[in-house]
């Protein structure tokens, strides 16, 4: 329930708290994070050489040691950071320690910090102290969110941006501009004995076009940025035995579904992650899709349709020795090209004087041959041909960076062209006013409970 | 005299002082009225004419709660226009020009016929107040009263300073004296006062008008009674007159600033923005060279004219070069000058929602003394305070008004909630879920509240559910017949609406823009409703054919608003201890002191995370939080 949502996290509001700020495992470097009036002293505490800590001033960093004193034994070499209140992310005083990454070094320094003091941080806890020192709005908070959950280089520039308030900006822009037209038509319906505005219709009809196309714009972005904070989900589909898992491996890197001349042999799909060209895919290895075949097996095969229809873009894979593929024709019917791939595997294998077929990619999975092709075809798959600025970046300006934001500027711009511009003033108002409450939501000028708990439920540990 | 022993005294009998005596005799307890001069009872100090956008369904509200109001504005009515009728039904608003004379004997007849008050001639100087509740009041002859309750109406007079020119006197209206004593009182009771101003504008001898060079405004052919349940008979009906001011009269005021109160830089206190003086309305906008002025008729068997437009503070004989500028006025003789008022009034923080002052228990304020300005505004507030007032010496729960069920909701709200930095008027704008709030179903949104608290009685309920049943039978009548295409082509090809080719609904048929239920009912005939009926309800029904999706949108709000509105504010809940919320948030919170996490969320200048906070706090002292 909400309420003992807010009250536990509320409860200890001024103690100091400490979490491993960066995704478990992944990165050569971690962050570590505590926040609290005494997060300086425990700092300290972690510091080999207290004078030496001491001596940092706020918002340099030094390289130290770091050690358990406790039990007596070296952590790691660190780089440390001390931030004043209120001139912190969470508006109180926070040490930031930089340490090796991987899983056990960043625990170790936790846990060192905890023995020292701190209290583990609850989920989404230095965000939430973050947003009621009244240090982030709430557009900057999901920033946060997914800066936290960014693994990939694009992904972190867009929630940089999101950070910087931009899209809050723009927004607020196009609200105050929604409301100032609201405004116009107020005093036509208050005063109606005072001379009537000329040229509302008109100004109405620019500013309403001005708003939705700008919207409209936001959204255009919108799918692929959200498409890159969560991940490509990408299906390698094909019939069996034509060297799916081979090709999933070496996306992925590394051997990970067993590869066997057996068709059949990847029963469960089988998902993991790669990063090509800082664009995070989570790749998933299906079972071969074949029409009538033993139970377990059908199970397999259910579970690669049902990926399919999730699938942002699919990797079709067909044995260039092979037959045409029946596959193609029944799984893939109806599917729009834009979100699909098609892979001639086992070239190395074709006769010299055979070609895989047009639209194709030649690749050899066994080989490594075609891949990079392969890696960059993925990623314009994603990153189509969206339009590069004027200094040949298609991420500058606001960026839309939540499913949050999307529906909210989807339910604005549905409410904008709704409106009817031959209605009488007071529907028109009342059309402008609920647009503006849209937008007011992404910059949280407007909030009420449950839009709250819905962005806090999100946020995982240690922001 | 039937009253002995008065349990409440309402001091003042404006517009505030008689809705409150009336609405407390109502329940039964009897009402001491102590008035200056009951030959003034429920004069209207400025402009002849009551209702207006948002005003005038405040007045339908009052009525619908069976307030006095409407009944005298019928009485008096001389003009009558229903304002925004190019828009929908919702903004339409009714405004009467009225009988000032009439208006007057008309609420002094209602407010002294009732057995349960009585009107005295006094100027209270003082409350009588011991162990933090108010026990009753003393007159400046010396008279003691006591009372349970006191409720305070004295509309302009507390410290009343009429100014003109450089010259300023103490006066509580032009001819009437300032209450001093008591302004002195209350504020040495700890009430937290605030200078406001006003203006008014110079009355003309009609005579003296050259009416042949003006614009004639013509009211409504159109009968129309802002009561819902009492009838009064027609008066015979007045023209209002337009013209406009000259480029003489511009530099007249622009050359004399020096020479006006306002602009001299004797007047401290604020006036409202809406309504500014022609000082104001030449200074502030130098682009609008003209200022339309409207001259409104004072009664129908005097001379005097209200000159709408040209409130100012200048001395007298720049009034009347002023006045001589404007064409048509050449002549004109002045009867009385134009000045600006000064008064204290109460920063309306310190009220509940009751209107009960939280300083000073038993003691209820209404009207200007709240900051408010317009008659319409303190008659509302009037009610609420009397009500209260009575319920609270009945032990009876409190009543209060949400801004999803009235205007007068929307008001209390606004002024309890956020305070006012100048003299508060409605606007339609201010009602988020004006839709619903029309003057066409004020008596449907509160009446059954009214009889429930006993301030209709049976025979008016019955109108109200008569109405409701009408509408119920329309809508079931709309939506169950249907007509063929040959019958009702010839009509839809007449409003340029595209022809039928399949049996449709009459609900259906409407829902098209082209298509009126008046057009539409005349065409197919009167079918099962008279029109007497129809009218009642055309309007109402059509809007909600029509436009139910904004109608539903709304009513989704208001949901969305009573959850805020239901986690409730403990009052005694010490906002500057909650640290963790911004020092300004902080600050406006302990002096707005919401009651509800709705109203703190109206606040401005309280963050999203100073709200959060204050939710967290809320829900460490207990709170229950409402399902859903």
């Amino acid at each position: 329930m909400a309420e003992s949502r807010y009250s536990t996290r509320q409860s200890g509001r001024e103690d100091t708290i400490v979490a491993v700020s960066t995704a478990p495992g992944v990165g050569a470097v971690a962050v570590v994070r505590v926040s609290g009036p005494l997060a300086w002293e425990v700092g300290e505490k972690l510091a080999a050489d207290p004078a030496k800590y001491r001596a940092i001033e706020p918002r340099r960093s030094a390289l130290m040691t770091l050690a358990d004193r406790a039990r007596g034994h070296e952590i790691d070499r660190a780089l440390v950071v001390k931030y004043q209140a209120p001139a912190s992310f969470t508006g109180e005083d926070v040490v930031e320690v930089q340490c090796h990454g991987g899983l056990a070094v960043p625990a170790a320094v936790a846990g060192a910090a905890i023995a020292a003091g701190a209290r583990q941080a609850a989920a989404g806890e230095f965000t939430l102290r973050a947003f009621l020192n009244g240090k982030l709005d709430l557009a900057q908070a999901e920033a946060v969110d997914d800066l936290v959950h960014a693994r990939g280089e694009l992904d972190r520039r867009l929630a940089l941006q999101g950070l910087g308030g931009s899209l809050g900006g723009l927004v607020g822009s196009l609200r105050s501009l929604l409301l100032d037209l609201k405004a116009e038509l107020e005093y036509g319906i208050d005063f109606p004995e005072e001379e009537p505005l000329t040229g509302l219709s008109a100004r109405l009809e620019s500013g309403l076009c001005r708003v939705a196309e700008t919207v409209e714009g936001l959204l255009a972005g919108a799918r692929r940025n959200l498409l890159i904070a969560r991940g490509v989900l990408t299906v390698i589909a094909g019939e069996p035995n034509v060297g799916k898992s081979t090709l999933f491996n070496r996306l992925v890197g590394e051997e990970r579904s067993i590869v066997t001349g057996t068709p059949g042999t990847t029963r469960d799909a089988v998902e993991m992650e790669a990063m090509i060209d800082g664009v995070l895919f989570r790749l998933v290895d299906t079972a071969g899709l074949r029409e009538e075949t033993g139970e377990v097996e059908r199970i397999g095969v259910e579970y690669s349709r049902r990926y399919l229809v999730r699938a942002d873009l699919v990797v079709f894979v067909h044995d260039v020795t092979g037959p045409v593929d029946r596959a193609e024709k029944s799984f893939l019917a109806g599917r729009d090209t834009g979100s699909l791939l098609r892979v001639s595997n086992k070239i190395d294998l074709l006769q010299k004087e055979r070609k895989s077929p047009e639209g194709f990619i030649p690749v050899s999975a066994v080989e490594g041959t075609g891949l990079d092709e392969l890696r960059r075809a993925m990623v314009e798959k994603v990153l189509p041909s969206a339009p590069a600025g004027p200094d040949g970046d298609s991420f500058r300006g606001p960026q839309v960076a939540s499913l949050r934001q999307k529906n909210l500027l989807e339910d604005a711009l549905a409410i904008l062209r709704r409106v009817d511009p031959g209605a009488s003033a007071e529907y028109i108002a009342a059309d402008l006013q609920e647009a503006a409450e849209r937008l007011s939501e992404i910059t949280g000028a407007i909030t009420d409970e449950q839009v709250l708990e819905r962005i806090f439920s999100r946020f995982c540990v240690g922001k | 005299m039937p009253v002995k022993d008065p349990e409440i005294v309402v001091i003042g009998a404006g517009h505030a002082g008689c809705e409150a005596a009336w609405a407390a005799a109502n329940l039964g307890v009897p009402v001491l009225l102590a008035t200056s001069d009951p030959a003034n009872m429920a004069q209207m100090s400025c402009n002849p004419s009551v209702g207006g956008v948002a005003k005038g369904q405040l007045v339908r509200e009052i009525d619908a709660l069976g307030g006095v109001m409407a009944r005298a504005t019928d009485a008096a009515s001389i003009q009558f226009r229903m304002l925004n009728t190019g828009k929908g039904p919702a903004v339409r608003a009714p405004r009467s020009q009225s009988d000032r004379k009439l208006y007057v004997q008309a609420m002094r007849g209602l407010i002294e016929s009732h057995p349960h008050i009585r009107v005295i001639r006094a100027m209270v100087s003082a409350l009588e107040v011991s162990g933090g509740r108010v026990r009753g009041v003393v007159t400046s002859s010396g008279q003691r009263y006591c009372a349970r309750a006191v409720v305070l109406t004295a509309g302009t007079f507390l410290n009343g300073l009429i100014r003109i020119g450089d010259r300023s006197f103490p006066a509580g209206r032009a001819g009437d004296p300032a209450s001093e004593d008591l302004a002195v009182n209350l504020k040495a009771l700890g009430l937290p006062a605030m200078r406001f101003k006003t203006g008014t504008p110079p009355r003309l001898d009609g005579r003296t008008v050259d009416y042949a060079r003006l614009v004639e405004q013509p009211g409504d052919d159109t009968e129309y009674f802002f009561s819902f349940f009492h009838r009064a008979e027609r008066l015979p009906q007045v023209s209002c007159w337009q013209t406009r001011t000259s480029a003489e009269t511009r530099r007249l005021v622009l050359d004399n600033l020096k020479l006006s109160s306002l602009y001299g830089g004797y007047v401290e206190g604020r006036g409202p923005r809406y309504c500014p003086s022609i000082e104001d309305k030449f200074v502030r906008f130098p682009e609008r060279e003209i200022q339309h002025l409207f001259l409104e008729p004072e009664g129908i068997d005097t001379r005097e004219v209200y000159l709408n437009g040209l409130s100012n503070s200048m001395p007298h004989e720049v009034q009347e070069r002023m006045v001589h500028s404007v064409e048509g006025l050449e002549q004109a003789e002045i009867v009385r000058h134009g000045y600006a008022i000064e008064y204290d009034c109460y920063d309306p923080r310190a009220l509940k929602p009751t209107l009960e002052s939280s300083i000073l228990s038993g003691l209820y304020l209404a009207g200007q003394v709240n900051g408010t300005s317009g008659y319409e505004e303190a008659a509302g507030q009037g009610l609420v305070a009397g009500l209260n007032a009575a319920r609270a010496l009945q032990d009876r729960q409190e009543v209060t008004f949400s801004r999803t069920e009235s205007y007068l909701g929307v008001m209390l709200d606004d002024i309890v909630g956020r305070g006012v930095d100048e003299p508060y008027r409605l606007f339609s704008s201010r009602a988020e879920f004006r839709l619903h709030l029309r003057q066409d179903n004020a008596d449907l949104r509160l009446a059954p509240l009214a009889y429930e608290l006993g301030l209709i009685g049976p025979e008016q309920i019955a109108v109200v559910e008569a109405k409701k049943a009408l509408l119920a039978r329309c809508r079931d009548f709309l939506s169950r017949t249907r007509v063929s295409p040959e019958r009702i082509n010839p009509y839809l090809e007449s409003v340029g609406s595209a022809s039928a080719d399949s049996w449709l609904s009459l609900e259906k048929l409407l829902r098209r823009p082209e298509v009126s239920l008046a057009s539409l009912f005349g065409f197919l005939g009167p079918w099962e409703f008279t029109a007497e009926e129809l009218e009642k309800i055309l309007p109402q029904v059509e809007l909600e054919v029509k436009y139910a999706g904004y109608l539903d949108r709304e009513l989704a709000r208001m949901d969305q608003l009573r959850r805020m509105e239901e986690v409730k504010i403990p009052p005694d809940l010490d906002f500057s201890a909650i640290s963790t919320i911004s020092h300004e948030g902080r600050e406006r919170l302990a002096r707005c002191r919401p009651s509800t996490l709705g109203q703190a969320s109206r606040l401005p200048g309280l963050t999203p995370g100073d709200l959060s906070v204050l939710m967290v706090e809320l829900g460490k002292h207990g709170r229950k939080r409402p399902a859903g």
